[in-house]
Order: structure tokens, then sequence, then C-alpha cells
């Protein structure tokens, strides 16, 4: 286009430049900076730089125990994950086993939860586990079953909030795996049947390989999103009882709002980002690997 | 109006499209650029629409510079190889576009739309939207929009590649009528020589960024001005032989008295059109090797010596000359060409002044 | 995949697993309608599966926020936030991608690849990481607690996918098309708005939908960003609803929860038509 000036692109990704540099890359940059201060909700510009103190702080804290906080936050990341990316991608085959009036319908259910806000979900689904009110209980008083405390033990309750967060999760799943075999070239699966393939031959040998690419997107997102779900728990356990279900966004949000610890919710910030930008540089790598296997 | 390219280089990166190239279309004339793909014809054409700018070079109107002027400024019509109609808009929308920017009032600009349809053949169509047209339609579609404006010259962009061979022939001829009724200056560029030479006033052969010869059609298939032109003008192609090479014995033997026995030296590439070979009682004997029915002519492959010759020859005339049949070909030496065979530039045969030996 | 057989082990395979998944996903929803069309004060164990009697007053009661005791809600004016929040955010998430996407999508600058990749990656950073640092901006610049802080901040997280997904669209229209329009006379600007905008359109809502539904869900930013209780949208003000002084009122609760989920499924019912009827571009190039 010679006749366009040259600083045209630029202009026009302006807004969004200025907008991302402000309001995402200035402010990391800032919490980087007040991970390594101590500073407080109260005193906020008066600042010392106190070294790796917020840290290792952190990882002597007792309640929770870091080791605790860092496993809650990887199961609860993991769990998520397989449970969305095992519901969503069988959920995405089946659909597209069937006409497109069905897939369509279906689908359109299917994605409810996505589209709920993260505290509805949680209240719906605490709604569920209540003791008194909820309707698992309540089901299980009709057999004469006693009523179990869902959210209050570590172990369960974990569960509890898994089994809640593959439900508002499954959906994006769903949709990317869906996208996936959409574009699937549809000839090669006739041709597997014309050759004598079964089904479990069919989904192993040619499905799989070729939704691939999307799966390992999935994952990532599914992963990175586990690791920072924060408005679900908040409304569910709140990280009770006893900081004994709260994820790295929980503690961070913790010392940060309600014990009015900047120094230290900025420096689990940090442990948050660079957790997220590994998952982020493994997939790319593993990524790149899957693209070489198949050139 | 009349369009002056003068000395236009298009470099992309390393490579250059378009090397130090002059042209000058008369108002009023369809000047056709053929060539084979990546000649610069289509770079060329941009140019003249203000797509591209060159590294070097100077485009007038008439006689205003419009070398820095943006495509919009220039009352240009373009024809794309793809139509290039706007897919949201219906026929009579898309032709009145160009009407609408100009800001021209819905009335008036309503009458040309409805002209220029009926000119063009889509006076039928103007409510439908693109997806339900034909690919010819579609093609007049981009016409109607191009001519609408009554622009100062039309350019077409390889219009004709995308339809079928019969609707190609036919759409050819219309353009060329519309073209001369409404005298409208126009370049065509085409990588098919037939089209060229069927309905332009000139013809421009290009070659790796540069015009290798410019003539009318007559001419340029009469008497090619360089071997480029001679190789791509003319279907089937031009017999060429290099008479140092060997499998040129049929041409040696054609014109021996030009040239003489001392071959070795010639600087020569000859050729014969197919249909300028003859079968005839005399002359070269030979085989022949293959057989093509064209539908009105037969093209037959003939072995003799050590050269392969393509004759054609009349259907009615092609009765029993079919593969393995011994046949003799002949030749006037009023149809043969000859080019040098390094710069390409054709040369003048003359037969000798007698007693002289080359 | 339509065209494989199965068998009927398959088929009945099929059958009971799709059947869960369904029953996974809508049971909760039914659950949480059925309690919040139930009379209110009803909510004592035990509890009836099927609700016996049926009232719309805990909807009157949630959106009520006048007046104290258990029965007052969170009011109307929440609602309002949210939907000025996501509809703005909405609204100027599209403008920006559109703009950038436009950009990235029509100029070759090397740059613009790495920029592309750049906006595809932050698109996975993490919401929750973005709450201390954006806290702690926002306190400095004087944006704490102000209705443009939070649309921005919105915007903000929702223009690296907005981006991504515009310049995705408008790389399928061909730039023939704007060569065409700029030898039939137009400037840059009516190129714009009368070939790409149109040509664009159905990627735009999407975007556009994106950002409103992200907006009006937000939870965590809003509670971080705001204090007043007139500029919180209705997920904060649920939650405080949640945890005021007389406990959880489930039945205002759930009215509240399903109010704030309609207008999104509203949204999607709208969308899901347009996306459809992107007759597009086909003819608009040969074809």
């Amino acid at each position: 286009m010679a006749t366009k000036s040259r600083a045209t692109p630029w202009l026009l990704l302006a807004p969004a430049l200025i907008l991302l540099v402000v309001l995402v890359l200035v402010p990391y940059c800032g919490a980087l900076f007040y991970a390594f201060t101590d500073a407080t909700l109260t005193r906020i510009i008066d600042v010392n730089l106190i070294g790796t103190a917020n840290f290792e702080q952190l990882v002597e804290s007792r309640l929770p125990p870091f080791p605790t906080l860092i496993t809650t936050t990887i199961v609860f990341g993991v769990g998520t994950a397989i449970g969305t990316l095992f519901l969503g991608t069988t959920l995405a085959m089946i659909l597209h086993t069937l006409s497109s009036n069905w897939r369509a319908a279906l689908l359109a259910v299917l994605l409810i939860p996505y589209v709920m806000a993260g505290v509805i979900i949680g209240y719906t689904w605490r709604l569920i586990y209540d003791p008194q009110a909820g309707l698992i209980n309540t089901v299980l008083g009709m057999f004469g079953v006693g009523g179990v405390d869902w959210l209050t033990e570590r172990g369960l309750s974990i569960l509890s909030l898994v089994v809640a967060n593959v439900w508002a999760g499954s959906g994006l799943v769903l949709l990317v795996i869906s996208a996936a075999l959409s574009n699937m070239p549809r000839n090669i699966v006739l041709a597997a049947q014309v050759d004598g393939a079964g089904l479990g031959r069919i989904l192993r040998r040619i499905v799989i390989p070729n939704i691939m690419p999307a799966f390992l997107l999935a994952t990532l997102i599914a992963l990175i999103g586990g690791l920072n779900v924060f408005d679900l728990i908040f409304v569910m356990t709140h990280g009770g009882p006893i900081y004994q279900t709260e994820t790295l966004a929980l503690t961070m949000y913790r010392l940060t709002f309600q014990q009015g610890e900047v120094g230290q919710g900025a420096s689990l910030t940090v442990l948050l980002f660079i957790f997220s930008i590994a998952l982020a540089t493994l997939y790319v790598m593993g990524w790149q690997r899957e693209a070489r296997r198949w050139k | 109006m009349r369009i002056s390219i003068s000395n236009l280089t298009v470099s992309f990166g390393p490579t250059v499209a378009v090397a130090a190239l002059d042209l000058t279309i008369e108002s009023g004339e369809l000047v056709a650029l053929v060539g084979p793909s990546g000649c610069g014809k289509t770079t060329t054409l941009n140019f003249v629409a203000g797509l591209i700018s060159g590294s070097t070079g100077e485009l007038l109107f008439d006689d205003r510079d419009v070398t820095s002027v943006s495509p919009q400024g220039r009352n240009l019509g373009m024809v794309f190889q793809d139509y290039a109609i706007y897919p949201h808009l219906t026929v009579e929308e898309n032709i009145r576009f160009p009407l609408d920017i100009a800001r021209i009032p819905r009335a008036t600009a309503l009458e040309s739309v409805y002209s220029t349809a009926e000119l063009v053949g889509v006076a039928d169509l103007l409510k439908r939207r693109p997806h339900q047209l034909s690919g010819g339609q579609r093609q007049r579609v981009a016409l109607a929009r191009a001519l609408v404006k009554r622009p100062g010259a039309l350019l077409l962009d390889e219009p004709l590649s995308n339809l079928d061979a019969h609707l190609r022939v036919q759409t050819r001829a219309e353009i060329r009528r519309l073209q001369s009724e409404l005298k409208i200056t126009t370049i065509l560029v085409t990588h098919d020589q037939s089209e060229a030479l069927a309905i332009a006033d000139r013809v421009a052969v290009m070659d790796a960024g540069r015009i290798a010869a410019l003539a009318d059609p007559a001419t340029m298939y009469a008497r090619p001005p360089t071997l480029n032109a001679a190789k791509f003008i003319g279907s089937p192609q031009m017999n060429l032989w290099d008479l140092a090479e060997a499998g040129s014995g049929f041409a040696r033997g054609a014109l021996v008295d030009l040239v003489g026995s001392n071959v070795g030296s010639s600087p020569y590439i000859v050729g014969l059109r197919p249909e300028h070979a003859v079968v005839d009682a005399g002359g070269a004997p030979g085989e022949i090797v293959l057989r093509e029915v064209l539908g009105r002519d037969v093209l037959l492959h003939v072995r003799t010596g050590d050269s392969l010759v393509r004759v054609m020859v009349a259907a009615e005339a092609a009765d029993g000359l079919y593969a393995g049949q011994r046949v003799h070909l002949s030749s006037s030496l009023a149809n043969w060409h000859a080019y040098d065979r390094d710069t390409g530039s054709r040369i003048e045969l003359r037969p000798p002044v007698a007693g002289v030996s080359t | 995949m339509e065209m494989i057989r199965l068998g009927p082990v398959q088929r009945i395979a099929r059958l009971l697993i799709l059947a869960l998944g369904l029953a996974y996903t809508i049971v909760p929803i039914l659950w949480i309608v059925s309690v919040a069309i139930r009379p209110p004060g009803t909510i004592v164990f035990p509890l009836s599966i099927i609700p016996t009697s049926f009232s719309l007053e805990n909807f009157r009661d949630v959106l009520f926020s006048g007046g104290t005791g258990a029965r007052s809600g969170i009011g109307v004016g929440p609602y309002v936030n949210a939907a000025v929040y996501g509809i703005s955010s909405g609204i100027l998430t599209a403008i920006v991608s559109a703009m950038g996407g436009y950009a990235l999508a029509r100029y070759d600058v090397r740059a613009g690849r790495v920029l592309l990749l750049v906006m595809l990656g932050l698109n996975f950073l993490p919401s929750a990481a973005r709450l201390v640092p954006l806290f702690l901006l926002f306190v400095h610049t004087g944006l704490f607690n102000t209705r443009v802080g939070v649309i921005l901040a919105y915007v903000a997280g929702a223009v690296p996918i907005g981006i991504w997904l515009m310049a995705g669209t408008i790389r399928q229209i061909p730039v023939r098309l704007e060569q065409a329009a700029r030898v039939d006379g137009a400037g840059p600007f009516t190129i714009a708005r009368r070939i790409i905008l149109p040509l664009a359109m159905p990627g735009v809502l999407v975007v556009a939908t994106l950002a409103f539904v992200d907006g009006w869900n937000a939870f965590s930013l809003p509670l971080i960003l705001t204090q007043s209780p007139d500029a919180q949208p209705y997920t904060v003000a649920l939650q405080k609803y949640a945890t005021g002084d007389f406990g959880i009122v489930w039945t205002g609760l759930a009215a509240g929860s399903v109010l704030g989920v309609l207008p999104v499924l509203v949204a999607f019912a709208l969308m899901h038509r347009r996306l459809l009827s992107s007759g597009g571009l086909t003819g608009a190039v040969q074809g």
C-alpha cells in the first residue's frame, strides 16, 4: 500500500497499546516492585525496600503452611483441568456424532454454565452442598442417609469445589475441542471405516491426533484458569475453614485486602505470575514438539 | 485520455518486477500487455492505477503528472481477475458505489447505473446480491462498476481468466464493443495471447519486466519483432530451431540458399509457423509421428531427418494423414523468420545476390 | 464425525454419557431456579425437592433496597451498574480491538506479528494476578472507586482476545475489495465505514458480546476497585447480601442470582442468530 503512510498502523494500535501498557504492564512492574517492600494498605507511598523478606515470610507462614497452600492450589488446578478436559472432550466428541440440529441445541444447553458469573455459580453450588437446605443432603435424606458436611472438612471441600469448578469450566473445553473437530477433514474418518477400523481405533489413531493441538491449548487454558480461580472459592468457602481451601489467589487477596499486607500480597502476585508463565512456556515447548512431529 | 509511462522501475525487495519501462497508450486505444507469469504486466497495471509506486518512473494522463496522485483521484475504472465486487451490496449498490463516493445526487446516479447496466447486460439483475450471480454475471457487474463514472481510462487485469472458454470468447468481444463505442482508453493485461490479438489495437509482449515487442496484432503475428514475441504469439507455437544445434536439419535444408553450408557460425534462430509447413510431393521426406485433431485443423508432428516439425493442415485435407504415414514437407522462403541468437532481434532474410556464398 | 456408525452398545453408552452430562449441567440450574420461585422463608429443613408453592416475591424482595430487616434486598442499582460497566466495556473493547485488529491484519510489520503473539499470550494472563497491581495503580492515580476506572480495567482485560479475534476476522476480508474501493474513489474512512465494517460485523459483535459478558459477570475486579455501594455491580452486592447480618437468605440470593444470569442468556440468544446470518463473503471474489 504505497500511498498509505507508515504511521497508520501505529496510530490504529495506539489506543490498545496505551491501554495495555498503562493497565497491564505498568501495574505488573509496580507489583514486582512492591513485592520487595514493606508496604501496607495504610502506607503505600513511604515504603522501604526489604529484599526478599516477603517471600521468606510466605514460605515460613503457618496460616496456612506454605506446602499446604501450594498443594491446595495444585490439586485444585490439576483436578479442575482433568475434570474439564475429560468431560469437555468426551461431550464434544459425542456431540459431533449427532446431527447438527441436535448438536446446536445441546451445545447451547451445555454452555450455560460457561456464561454464568463465578459468584453465581458459587452460590448455586453452595445451595446444593448446604447441610440443611442443600439438594444433595435433601436427596440423601429421602433415602434415610444422614447429611454430609460438604464444605467443612478439607479433603471433601476441595473435592466439592473441584466438582463445582468443573461444572463451570467444561463449557470452554467443549467449545475449543468442538471447533477442532469441525475443522477436521471429514473424509479420513470415512476412509478409516472403509478400512475396517472400529470406534476405538478411529478415536485413538485418527481423531485424537487431529485434535491434539486444540487439546493442548485447552489444557493450558484449563490449568491456568484453575490456578487463578477466585470468585468461586471466595463465595463458597472463602478459603476456609481456617485457610484450608485457600489457593494462591485467595491468600493473595486476604493478605492484601483483609490484613493490609500489600508487600506480601504483591509477592504472591509475582508467584502466581511465574507459575502461569511457566505453564505457558511448557505449553509452547510441547506445541513445538507436536508441530515438529507432524511436519 | 492518453496515458504515458516513462522509465518505470518497480522492485519488491531484491526482485525487479519492472525495469525502465516506457509505454504510451493513445487516447481511445486498447493496448494489451501479454506475457508469461511474472513478466511484470500486472505490476505495470497496478502502477497506472496507483496501487503501487515505482522506485523510478513517471505517469502522465494527457499532460497531467499523476505519479503521486492517489488511486482515488485518478478517475480510473478497474476490473480485477477475481472481480472484487462488494459482497454485502446489491448489484445496483455495487455499480452505484463510485457515484455515491463522488456525492452524485441519487436520481442522477440511478440513471447512470441503469444505462450502464443496460450497456453491460445486467439490467435485470440489479436487485440481486453477488452470491446469487454466476461468474460471468459478476464479471459484468465489475465492468459496469468500472464504467459507470465514465472514467478517463479502463484497466483490465486478466478479466476473463476465470470464465469458461466459450464465455471468454463471447465476453472479450463484448468488452471490445463497449470499449470502442465509448472510445475509452484501455489497458488489458492477459496471459492469453489469442485474447490480446483478437481485440487489441496494439499488443505489447512483456518479458522479465521489459517490453520485448510492441506492434499491432497483425504485424505481431505475421512478423514478430523479437524472438520472445515469436515464441509467445501464436497457438500452436511457432516451430523454432537454432541453426547451430542438432535437430535443425529441416531448417538448414530449407534455407540453404540463404545461409549456405557454413552453419556453424550462424547466429540465427529461425522459425516457421505450423500452418506454413506444407505437405507436398516434393520437399524433405519424413514420417508422421503424431496426429492431433484440433477441430478445424489437424496438427501433425512429423519427423524428418533430425528434425521434428509441427505441421498444421486443414481438417478436410488431412484424410489419410495418420501416424506412420510417410510424407514430404516443403515451405516457402518468405514464411521463415530469423532472429539473432544473442539479442533476440528480428533479422530480415534476403535471398543472396547470385554468386556470393556466406 | 457424523458418519461414524455406532454399534448398539456404543449407542447406549453414548446416550448414558450424554444424559449424565446433561443432568450434571441442568440440575444445579433447575435447583437454583426452584429455590428462587419458592415463597420466602420456606427454605427450612427438611426441604421438598419439588416446591409445593410458587411465588415471585423473592424477585421483588431482592430488587428492593430500602429499609432494614431480613427481607430487604440489593436494589436495582447494582444491576444497572453491571449493565453500564458491561455495555461500556463491550462498546469500547469493540472499537479498540477493531482498530488494533485491522492494523495487525493488514500491515505486515514484523513487530506486528510479534504483537499478535503477545496479545495471545496476554490473554492467558490470569485475572487474579491483576488484582493487586491494578489496585495499587488505581490508588496512586485516583482512579480508585470510579466508574471510569472500572470500565477501563475491564477493557484492558478484554482487548487482547478482542484484537486477536478481530485480526483473524479482518484477514478474511480480501484486500482486493479495499483496492477496488480505492480505485472507485473511496478514501480510508469511507472504506472503513462502508466496506470493512459491514463485512467484519460478525467478528465485532462476537468481541462486543464477549466483553459485555465478562464485564457483566466480573466480581474480583470491582470488588477491589470500588468501595461505595452505589458503584458496585450486582456480583459484589450479592456477596455482601449473602454475608449480611441475617445470614444467607437463600430465596433472595437465588432470585438475585437468576436475575444475574438472564441478561447473559438473552445476549447469547441474540448473538447466536446474528452469527449465523453472517451472509459474509461469498461472492466477493471469484467463487
